[in-house]
């Protein structure tokens, strides 16, 4: 799966790109995409110094993108970003 | 004249002109319109699992152990005596010296300016390289100690964060383009401003850096921002310190930390002409007469009009205005007197 995922803002305020291109298996693949998928479109409009991740995701031909912003980040996208960050 | 009963069927757009005429009723109104209808919405809610309370501004610090969680744990509030953990009670005594500092200085009773209690969330996440204000309270990370380092023990990181939530209540900036550089400018300065009072320093011994307490010897810089030199603190700072080069893309909300270098510029060169106790002074009293759309050009206006206010009262020096009109024409920003 090839991956490009930006964070940014925060009090930092420093971008953040990792792109690249991982194996995850076939239930890694599917828990992944299931979180992205469960991103609710809703943000916190108060929140301030906040990070937002935007990610893309390739598997094949099919394109996956979604943004969260830091407090609400699925478990297995973070620790899909701490993988990546290694 | 504007009743605030009369508002709620004046579009936004004739209150912000309003606003910007100098109107603190339609300014006031354009301002909580947006909190009122988060508060409908939860009103029924809190009414069935709370019951009435007055708070007192007081401090409650919870240790979040870690995990991606707020408020796991309550381990200190206020009157407490000192714990363990040298990072809660850190974030009790900065946080105390931000609220007296509001108090003191403008007679702000904490945040929201009726004793909102300061809820610290500490110890967030794992190795999480950040600090942020969610509308209600503040949460800091422990920092991966390879780049960054305990954010709630810095002050002006506290500042910072703090000053967030006394936006949100008294000029509610949205946090996109300008206005939102000028959210995250108020923030700066009002960090730098209390740095300088917890250090006991002047501004010629200040170092006028922000964030260059939780920044480790490996991060490749001495600080997140520079007030005095945007665009110096570390190499990836891309932060200007003129209209020039104005950061036009659309990362990190159209630029907030980027572009609000140019204010923060500004703010210093304000600072040297006429004092940081009177740029205090003006710049508070701007931040109660903005609204949720100002941008750098209407902050400049303001920042006059308050100034003017305050010279004729004696409240701060007779050049005030014109330190701050050469400050900002510094930077690219001016406004024509029409």
């Amino acid at each position: 799966m090839k991956y490009q995922v930006n964070v940014e803002g925060g009090f930092t305020g420093l971008l953040r790109e990792y792109s690249g291109e991982i194996g995850l298996g076939s239930s890694g693949v599917k828990d992944l995409l299931e979180a992205m998928e469960s991103v609710s479109g809703e943000r916190n409009q108060k929140l301030r110094d906040g990070l937002l991740y935007r990610i893309t995701l390739k598997e094949g031909d099919d394109v996956y993108r979604a943004d969260f912003y830091g407090p609400h980040l699925p478990k297995p996208i973070r620790d899909f970003i701490d993988r990546i960050k290694e | 004249m504007c009743k605030y009963h009369r508002c709620h069927i004046v579009p936004p757009y004739i209150l912000e002109e309003l606003a910007k005429r100098g109107s603190h009723g339609c300014k006031r109104t354009l301002n909580d319109s947006h909190r009122i209808l988060q508060k409908r919405s939860t009103a029924l809610n809190q009414i069935l699992i709370e019951d009435f309370f007055v708070e007192n501004g007081d401090r409650l610090i919870y240790d979040c152990k870690n995990q991606f969680q707020q408020r796991i744990s309550l381990v200190l509030q206020e009157g407490g005596s000192k714990i363990e953990d040298e990072v809660a009670n850190a974030a009790y005594a900065t946080s105390g010296f931000v609220r007296e500092y509001y108090r003191d200085t403008f007679g702000l009773n904490s945040v929201n300016g009726e004793g909102m209690d300061l809820v610290s969330n500490v110890h967030f996440g794992l190795d999480y390289n950040n600090a942020y204000w969610d509308g209600d309270e503040m949460t800091y990370g422990d920092g991966d100690n390879k780049d960054f380092k305990d954010f709630a023990s810095a002050i002006d990181v506290v500042a910072h964060e703090l000053t967030h939530g006394v936006t949100q209540f008294l000029a509610n900036l949205e946090y996109y383009g300008q206005s939102g550089a000028l959210n995250e400018h108020f923030s700066d300065v009002f960090g730098t401003i209390i740095k300088q009072q917890y250090l006991n320093q002047t501004i010629a011994d200040a170092d006028w850096l922000i964030g260059d307490l939780v920044v480790t010897e490996h991060f490749p810089g001495v600080a997140i921002r520079s007030m005095s030199a945007p665009g110096t603190a570390n190499d990836y700072d891309r932060q200007p310190d003129h209209m020039k080069n104005y950061y036009t893309g659309t990362a990190d909300n159209q630029g907030v930390h980027i572009n609000s270098g140019i204010p923060n510029k500004a703010f210093y060169l304000s600072c040297q002409e006429i004092g940081i106790e009177d740029c205090a002074l003006i710049w508070f009293q701007t931040l109660k007469s903005l609204w949720r759309t100002a941008n750098f050009k209407d902050m400049l206006v303001i920042l006059k009009r308050e100034g003017q206010k305050l010279v004729e009262e004696k409240r701060v020096g007779m050049g005030a205005v014109a330190g701050i009109e050469k400050s900002f024409r510094a930077v690219g920003i001016e406004v024509q007197v029409v």
